[in-house]
């Protein structure tokens, strides 16, 4: 059986299990605060294995990819996070960044690289972990 | 099938709540292969359908008329643009109706590729873009860097 709507913009906890002094939360914290889009990026960028908020995903290259989004976001200023799988490698480190200049209200590209002490930075597939934070159009 | 609420004024983020709830994703193997004459100095690249988006456009219903995306970008593309102030064109827009996977990656290509690249995409010594399926994609990524559309790839009709 499926539940209602509850509509309200007020939280509040009697916190009984520790100080039992009232706290409340402004429900539009709650949504202004969680993710609006997240993508798991296959190694390689063959598919997409879980998403929310996204329509495609770009392989554009050897660790280098694009993301788009199904609902804009309302502007380019929003904050993207990224993590990659290090493949089990203990002597290099695994990072995503942000490709300069990519990012749009509906898109944004990203890079995947690995680097250690005696090799520079080099782009390499990877499985790819992805969420946006901001405001929706 | 279950059957989509009516959703035309109900905000898409949350359309995709509902869609994430009730549909089960559907991965496509197809694949859009695709050479942008402005960025020759890189590989072609690859569109990846996402499964919960393709979900929603054979449910129908819950997806805005793609041209929706074009005035956004028409907006984004002005050099005074500061924040999207037509958003509700996204959620107040009558949704689309069930779309067929062949619709839908036509729907896919005419949001997420440039326009310059699906509107001449038959201009030119070879098609710059390719519809496939993933077993018409090279095996290994090893040379990844250096795909390309072959120049006597043929079409089908």
């Amino acid at each position: 059986m499926a539940y209602g709507n509850l509509k309200f913009d007020t939280l509040i906890t009697s916190d009984s299990k520790n100080t039992s002094v009232d706290k409340s939360i402004d429900t539009s914290y709650i949504f202004n605060g969680v993710a609006k889009a997240w993508i798991y990026a296959q190694d390689g960028l063959g598919s997409i294995l879980d998403s929310y908020n996204v329509t495609s995903l770009d392989d554009d290259g050897t660790g280098d990819g694009g993301v788009n989004i199904t609902n804009d976001m309302s502007s380019v200023n929003y904050v993207i996070t990224g993590m990659t799988d290090d493949d089990g490698t203990s002597d290099s480190w695994a990072l995503v960044d942000i490709t300069n200049g990519t990012q749009a209200a509906g898109s944004f590209d990203f890079e995947t690289h690995w680097g250690n002490a005696g090799n520079n930075r080099t782009n390499s597939d990877m499985e790819t972990y992805l969420v946006v934070h901001g405001d929706l159009a | 099938m279950i059957k989509t609420p009516e959703f035309q004024g109900t905000h898409l983020w949350e359309r995709l709540h509902w869609a994430k709830e009730n549909l089960d994703k559907v991965q496509s193997d197809v694949r859009v292969v695709y050479e942008d004459p402005e960025d020759m100095e890189n590989p072609a690249k690859i569109l990846v359908p996402d499964p919960n988006w393709m979900a929603c456009a054979l449910q129908g219903g819950v997806l805005p008329p793609v041209e929706v995306y074009w005035e956004l970008a028409k907006d984004e593309a002005q050099p005074d643009f500061e924040k999207h102030t037509r958003g509700y064109l996204l959620h107040n827009t009558k949704p689309v109706d069930a779309m067929t996977e062949d619709e839908a990656i036509e729907y896919l290509i005419k949001k997420d590729i440039p326009q310059h690249v699906w509107s001449t995409w038959n201009e030119g010594n070879k098609p710059k873009m390719v519809i496939c399926r993933t077993h018409q994609l090279p095996e290994h990524r090893q040379w990844r860097n250096a795909w390309q559309i072959t120049d006597d790839i043929e079409l089908a009709a």
